[in-house]
């Protein structure tokens, strides 16, 4: 006995994959559809003695032709003569999947089996839905079913062994549009009757394709009518279109939906008013213009608590534990340059930053727990609103969020954005948005400066930060003309995160940090130890970083700050946790810096290297996404903010006697 | 007079952000609007804009970051959807 074909159509995500492989087992073959890189996936099974061939066809909203995978699904449906089409639907979204289910109506097909899956769910969300009379409005089997229990597939099997044997005579309902669309349809009928198209494809179905301008359809009419042919009827639907003063293909996609919509009222009603999910009530508040940022607020600040509380006390212990290892390592050590190097340049200036690793980790441990958890979302969307005040587009909030990672893969997203504008304006702020390099800085600082309040320091510098970015935003784009488009923002489900993920995710990213200091802090360190002890010790005036810094000193000295902020600001441009490598090397040890510095100077540096200069690789990504001259012109901006920024909270804190 | 789906592609360009936003403000449920902007998107009216791995893969620091940066976490991140409305 011949295989039977068996298609199985569905939207993404509807449980299609469950039902072909509750079907088929473990007999399943995967390859290609022809031509194209889609997934093919077929798998055999038996049932009453008959085989099935079934086909998993990509998943679709639609068959209207605008993706590959919508054409496949529709091509296989048109001329892959399936002797049943399973049409896999969700219980719990049955509006948006029947709109796929009346696109393959259309097509003329009578040998379709309605796969209603997660039936369970839908109970449980208070949908009820009278499957017999859906059947009977319908016109054609409907089987509730959960796929994932595994419940209703052996009915699912009798209904396909039933349509496949010719045993059920269906009539599908197909939707009906205004009187106005419905002439129009009639009317491309009449001319496309008698060619050979209409042997071959439903004429109702080509006339509804046409009005709403299908590329391939148009194709395929043109080899049968001609050119000429074609234009006449687009000629017609122009006029059309004109009369209704808008695309045929919205036309119809609406009307289509408002004929479910009416009737699935027939058989679905819920039995609790919809919209009151927590989920929802959470929404309204995190993403309110007040409550959401008194939320954040009090989120980032609880986020910079847990890593300041946790994070110092480790962070002291590695400190000592880098301080008994030099102690340790020095008498060794016969070679006096030799130990000089390994004491002072590299465990004194690599191990001040490697003894951060601790509170690096856990910022992305926090981050990544509110990621997981989906409030990042929520953020991103707080956030739009206010950029779109400041000139920003809405959607640069996806590279602004990626800078708080990493400012060059943050600069390359900008590409994404639709203008030319959007993009020269995304890309120079995204350097002011502190990246985990700064952040590594910003608490060596306000650690080591402001103890119990580190914390309230560490988001200080992060609002500081933004509130630049959100302002040079808007002076910058008063100056660049150009026009945003809208977009919509889809926010994911609430989920606890798993341990083992957040563990994996956060040492992913802090692995970076340990790599950095391995490589281009280490060469840092190494560097500004020579600088710093040639031709004479550090001290005597006469070293090379002591020459360096003296030159830029009294530009520093508007800031309160001194030759050796210069310096490692200046080694900071390579890599932002050489500033704190640097003042290591120099000072010697992190009491030396307290010691040397007020808190208000500490605080000044802190502020001067989040904004002062986008480090190399940021620089050159905004060469190669823009070009040279924005690079420098972002990049002499940020100098100058930088400065000014300093150099105000130097003399307002000397003004307010903190100094 | 105008239909759901074109309601919906009304309130994105009157820059209602989100999908409650949209419910909200036609009388509907998150899950409906979120289903007419899939067919929105199917039609081409809403394009999806992910953040995906090619700016991960031109990225001149992976080697460095090992794509480990915010961009690759496309699951358990930002996971956010952006849509476009064409013209």
């Amino acid at each position: 006995m011949a295989m039977k074909v068996v298609a199985l159509a569905g939207n993404p995500n509807v449980g299609k994959t469950t039902i072909f492989n509750a079907l088929t087992g473990m007999r399943q073959h995967v390859g290609n559809w022809p031509g194209v890189t889609v997934e093919k996936k077929e798998g055999v099974f038996e049932h009453r003695g008959q085989r099935f061939l079934v086909v998993d066809l990509p998943g679709t909203y639609s068959l209207t032709a605008h993706s590959i995978d919508e054409l496949v699904a529709r091509n296989f449906l048109l001329n892959g003569n399936p002797d049943v089409v399973v049409n896999v639907v969700d219980a719990t979204s049955l509006l948006r999947n029947l709109y796929l289910t009346m696109e393959i109506f259309e097509m003329g097909l009578k040998n379709v089996v309605i796969a209603l899956n997660k039936i369970d769910l839908a109970e449980r969300k208070g949908i009820k839905i009278d499957v017999e009379r859906m059947a009977r409005v319908l016109g054609v089997p409907v089987v509730p079913l959960s796929a994932k229990e595994g419940k209703g597939l052996e009915v699912l099997k009798d209904r396909i062994w039933e349509v496949a044997n010719g045993l059920i005579r269906e009539n599908p309902i197909v939707p009906r549009y205004d009187p106005e669309v419905e002439r129009e349809i009639e009317h491309i009928s009449r001319v496309l009757e008698g060619t050979k198209l209409a042997a071959k494809y439903p004429l109702r179905w080509l006339a509804i394709k046409l009005l709403q301008r299908d590329a391939e359809v148009m194709k395929l009419v043109e080899r049968y009518l001609g050119r000429e042919g074609l234009e006449e009827v687009m000629t017609h639907i122009n006029e059309v279109e004109e009369r209704y003063g808008k695309a045929m293909d919205l036309v119809i996609a609406g009307q289509k939906y408002e004929f479910i919509d009416r009737l699935t009222h027939e058989f679905m009603s819920y039995g609790r008013p919809s919209g009151d999910a927590f989920t929802d009530q959470l929404d309204r508040l995190l993403i309110h213009p007040v409550y959401g940022f008194i939320a954040m607020a009090l989120v980032f600040y609880g986020v910079f608590k847990f890593v300041f509380a946790f994070g110092l006390p480790l962070q002291e212990w590695l400190s000592d534990a880098f301080t008994l290892l030099g102690n340790w390592l020095a008498p060794h050590i016969a070679n006096d340059v030799l130990r000089g190097l390994i004491v002072d340049g590299i465990i004194g200036g690599v191990g001040m930053v490697l003894s951060f690793f601790p509170l690096v980790f856990l910022l992305f441990l926090a981050l990544s727990f509110l990621e997981d958890l989906g409030y990042m979302a929520r953020v991103a969307v707080l956030m739009e609103g206010i950029l779109r005040k400041f000139g920003l587009p809405g959607k640069a909030i996806i590279p602004l969020i990626l800078g708080l990672g990493c400012n060059v893969p943050a600069v390359m997203s900008a590409r994404t954005l639709d203008n030319e504008k959007d993009r020269l304006v995304t890309m120079f702020v995204n350097p002011f948005i502190p990246c985990s390099a700064r952040l590594s800085v910003i608490s060596f600082m306000a650690a080591l400066f402001f103890g119990g309040k580190s914390a309230l320091i560490a988001a200080s510098i992060y609002v500081l930060a933004f509130a630049v970015a959100l302002a040079s935003a808007w002076l910058v784009s008063r100056f660049v003309p150009g026009e945003t488009t809208p977009f919509v923002i889809e926010l994911p489900e609430y989920l606890i995160p798993s341990g083992r993920s957040l563990l994996l995710h956060s040492w992913e990213r802090s692995k970076e940090f340990v790599q950095k200091a391995g490589t281009v802090i280490l060469l840092g360190a190494v560097i500004i130890w020579y600088l710093s002890n040639y031709p004479v010790p550090v001290g005597t005036g006469g070293s090379y970083a002591e020459r360096i810094g003296h030159f830029f000193e009294p530009y520093m000295r508007l800031m309160g700050l001194d030759w050796r902020a210069a310096v490692s600001l200046l080694f900071g441009i390579i890599a932002k946790e050489n500033v704190i490598s640097t003042l290591g090397v120099i000072y010697g040890s992190p009491e030396a810096i307290r010691n040397a510095m007020a808190p208000l100077q500490g605080y000044v540096l802190t502020a001067v290297t989040t904004l002062y200069i986008p480090c190399i690789a940021t620089i050159g990504a905004i060469k190669s996404e823009a070009n040279w001259k924005w690079a420098a012109f972002t990049t002499a901006y940020m100098v100058a903010v930088a400065s000014v920024v300093g150099i105000l909270i130097w003399h307002l804190g000397v003004a307010m006697g903190l100094g | 007079m105008m239909g759901k789906l074109e309601l919906v592609l009304e309130q994105i360009k009157r820059e209602k952000r989100t999908p409650l936003e949209i419910a909200e403000k036609l009388g509907t449920t998150v899950e409906e609007v979120e289903g007419i902007i899939e067919i929105l998107k199917s039609l081409g009216y809403v394009e999806e804009i992910r953040r995906g791995s090619s700016t991960c893969e031109t990225c001149p620091l992976k080697k460095i970051c090992g794509g480990k940066c915010f961009v690759s976490r496309n699951s358990g991140g930002v996971r956010i959807l952006k849509f476009r409305v064409k013209d």
